[in-house]
């Protein structure tokens, strides 16, 4: 008799032979195999064909999944469920704000069966911790780097998922993948194959990824069964926002060195000969470096006048301006350079959410700013996506090279308000390339 | 190990190779071990801003740092009490927000006060739950030999992240041998391995490799690497890079890997048991991370840590399931060891465990079972 058994990330298929392109034969066990995302499909076709098996691959352990509170969906929310429960595998796509994670939820509370949601980041873990706890009644566990706890509905993240999905993959019949833009990328897609789920559900406000491996979505999860663009959100169920522009200066002993230091650059640049066309043309000039003195000076003299760029004293003024200009407004503060950060935390006595921030501080601080404790917090990259700060209003962006989806993201947060208008502060350097090169901000 | 981003890489006629330290690169290195040199009482950061000052290809520097990052001692934080101090600062200074200069120095003083600190030493220290701020008290300093050896390695096991399958054969003992394969097999991994004259030759991937090439196991084949040291082998890998799948050939004859393994840069299961290493480690010198494995009733179990002939074992708060396993396999073992349960878990049950147990409450502590380790401690 055929047995089907699970084997870290794959099927095995026993005592038989099956000729399916997607099942190959392994000397190695002298047994069939494939991936374990194919599970559904080879089930279907031993159905169909009316062949005897035994089916061993999913774990057997049952949970209890209660209600405790109804999800209510506005009607748009309910229109993508029902969309989604029709197949019971695909994307629903949704603007930040409009209320994915309840989305998520009512599926879960739909299918009641074994859940494994997959979010971004650790602060995501405990958002749909706490949310899920509110709603349902179930073993909830929380399975990451820090803390590994399986229950009925484990909340994981990417990257702890991709390294036990050859553990975890046959307990789960669901899978919720927030953020699922995430996915396709050519690591994390191994959640989606190695798993022997036939449920499955991602949610995003942005799909689409500028490599294009948004089309494997489609293989991976299921096809888009619901869309609203941010077009159509707007002003519908998000506030709007408005956006400003703070160009701070440099003192002016600041701004001469920050000539002298551009001028050595471009001296050097001329001799050498270096053509200045693609951003890999800077790496002839690092390279150089290592050989040529006069190479390690420029770029020394460089990195300095970025610095003082990016680093400028004047930026933290206008923070501390901008700040009591809003006193009541609940802020985000973002940069990207770890130096800024911490002196604006350190300077302003604001706590820092980053990645090297240690949890229990990260952990603490979230909560107060939650709690309205402190009403300001600055952070780089951790806090980009999806991460429930309610009624922030207030969003200043230090330093201006981020890519468009960051840039989006970042709006999002602050779009995720009560009603009133999200004021955004873009604060540059000017007379630098900082303000020459900074993307348009609306 | 480096970081994915750190790896160099040579092509040439469809095959790839690590770009190692040339003859010329090499002579950095004498200057970047005399900067760490009179780094002491340096911050990190700013020690690792002026390595990067040298000029020269920026990964071969940040890989020098990462490798050299094990041999660096940083200055002891206590990370509790700052973090409670940052805290209340936090607290504070949100009653005066946005705060002023000097409704700053008043919020600092006063909690700075409440942990038996001045309000300078709470400013200067406010930073420090960062390593890039904290100051280096010691360096175990590297020949620029041996320096260049541990890169390599580092690198080559960089390397082998990428890597989707690999084919060895190594002159090794039958013991030798066997503890090879256990360990690629407990990692998760699959082999099929037949002996040669004085060796082995074995094929080494995961239970995917032949449904999908993937570089899943590579890491894990990466830490096989140091196992290799010492021992006459070569190997033939199929690296991913980018779109295309490259071949690595690689003998002991072409590479100069360290004498001996360096002090492992360990990979952790979780934040409490990396910094449990760490403090053991500064404490009692050589401490190994998971041991060979001991019998418990005809199963196995690799303790956590192992110091001369103490064992270690860590109980953090994972699943129930999980615990209990432990616990069983626990009390079998007819090897003494020291186990440290997190208080939350240690029921009574566990205190009649036949081994020596120590709870904790938010993070075990070093002290509570120097005087069962003092004997075996090398620095004491």
């Amino acid at each position: 008799m055929l047995t089907l058994e699970w084997d870290r990330g794959t099927v095995l298929i026993k005592g038989g032979k099956v000729d399916l392109p997607y099942v190959k034969f392994d000397e190695r066990s002298s047994a069939f195999r494939t991936l374990a995302i194919n599970y559904g499909k080879l089930v279907k076709y031993l159905e169909s064909m009316g062949i005897k098996y035994v089916d061993n691959v999913m774990d057997k352990e049952q949970c209890i999944i209660k209600v405790k509170r109804e999800v209510r969906l506005r009607s748009y929310q309910k229109t993508a469920l029902d969309k989604w429960i029709a197949k019971r595998a695909g994307v629903i796509v949704m603007p930040t704000g409009m209320g994915k994670t309840h989305v998520g939820i009512a599926a879960i509370a739909a299918l009641r069966v074994k859940s494994l949601v997959i979010v971004p980041t650790i602060e995501l873990i405990d958002q749909w911790v706490n949310t899920v706890e509110h709603y349902l009644d179930a073993r909830i566990g929380k399975y990451y780097g820090g803390e590994k706890v399986e229950g009925c509905i484990t909340v994981t993240t990417y990257d702890s998922a991709y390294i036990s999905i050859e553990r975890l993959g046959n307990k789960y019949s669901l899978l919720v993948f927030d953020e699922v833009h995430h996915l396709p990328s050519e690591g994390y897609r191994q959640i989606a194959e190695l798993s022997p789920a036939m449920y499955r559900l991602g949610l995003t406000a942005t799909p689409e990824r500028s490599d294009g491996l948004h089309q494997d979505l489609f293989g991976l999860v299921g096809p888009i069964v619901y869309r609203v663009s941010v077009e159509e959100a707007r002003g519908l169920y998000i506030a709007d926002f408005e956006t400003n522009l703070i160009k701070v200066d440099l003192s002016d002993a600041e701004l001469r060195r920050y000539r002298e230091l551009m001028r050595k650059y471009r001296e050097f640049i001329k001799k050498s000969g270096i053509s200045f066309r693609r951003p890999s043309d800077f790496k002839a000039l690092v390279k150089m470096s290592g050989r040529s003195k006069a190479a390690r000076e420029a770029l020394r003299a460089w990195r300095e006048a970025r610095r003082l760029a990016m680093t400028a004293p004047s930026k933290l003024d206008a923070v501390e301006e901008i700040l009591r200009k809003h006193p009541n407004d609940r802020a985000i503060i973002f940069t990207e350079l770890s130096d800024l950060s911490h002196e604006v935390s350190k300077r302003l006595l604001l706590p820092e959410v980053t990645y090297e921030t240690p949890r229990e501080e990260r952990e603490a601080v979230m909560s107060m700013f939650r709690r309205g404790d402190v009403k300001a917090i600055v952070t780089g990259k951790v806090l980009e996506e999806g991460v429930d700060v309610p009624d922030v209003n207030l969003v200043i962006i230090l330093g201006g090279t981020s890519s468009e989806r960051q840039y989006v993201q970042r709006i999002g947060r602050a779009l995720r308000l009560k009603p009133g208008k999200a004021k955004i502060y873009e604060v540059v350097t000017s007379g630098t390339r900082e303000a020459s090169r900074r993307h348009a901000s609306t | 190990m480096l970081p994915l981003n750190l790896l160099r890489l040579r092509f040439s006629k469809g095959q790839v190779r690590p770009r190692y330290i040339d003859a010329a690169e090499a002579e950095i290195l004498p200057e970047v071990i005399s900067i760490f040199r009179q780094s002491i009482g340096k911050k990190l950061g700013e020690v690792n801003a002026l390595i990067e000052d040298l000029g020269g290809d920026p990964r071969l520097l940040r890989g020098l740092m990462h490798v050299l990052r094990n041999r660096l001692t940083l200055e002891d934080v206590n990370e509790a009490v700052l973090i409670k101090a940052r805290l209340d600062a936090f607290r504070e200074a949100a009653k005066f927000y946005p705060i002023n200069a000097e409704k700053r120095d008043d919020v600092l003083g006063r909690v700075a006060s409440r942990i038996g600190m001045s309000k300078q030493e709470l400013d200067d220290a406010f930073l420090k739950i960062y390593d890039d701020e904290k100051r280096i008290i010691d360096f175990r300093e590297p020949s620029p030999d041996e320096l260049r050896r541990e890169y390599n390695l580092s690198l080559m096991q960089t390397m082998l992240f990428k890597a989707i399958d690999i084919d060895i054969e190594v002159r090794m003992s039958g013991s030798q041998a066997k503890a090879f394969l256990r360990r690629a097999k407990l990692m998760g991994l699959m082999y099929i391995a037949e002996s040669v004259v004085g060796g082995i030759r074995m094929r080494i991937d995961g239970p995917v490799s032949i449904l999908k090439q993937t570089d899943r196991y590579g890491t894990r084949l990466a830490k096989l690497v140091p196992m290799l040291i010492g021992a006459e082998w070569k190997l033939l890998a199929r690296v991913k890079i980018g779109e295309g799948t490259h071949i690595y050939e690689e003998s002991s004859d072409e590479v100069d890997f360290p004498l001996s393994p360096p002090q492992e840069e360990v990979s952790f299961d979780s934040f409490l048991e990396a910094d449990f290493y760490r403090r053991l480690s500064s404490i009692c010198g050589q401490v190994e991370r998971e041991p060979e494995a001991l019998t418990a009733g005809g199963r196995i179990i690799i303790p956590d840590f192992s110091v001369g002939d103490a064992y270690i074992e860590l109980v953090g708060y994972w699943s129930p399931q999980y615990i209990e396993r432990k616990y069983e396999k626990l009390v079998k073992l007819n090897i003494p060891i020291i186990v440290l349960v997190n208080e939350k878990l240690a029921t009574s049950t566990w205190k009649t465990l036949p081994h020596f147990v120590v709870t904790y409450r938010d993070r075990p502590r070093v002290t509570d079972i120097y005087k069962l380790i003092k004997p075996y401690c090398k620095k004491s």
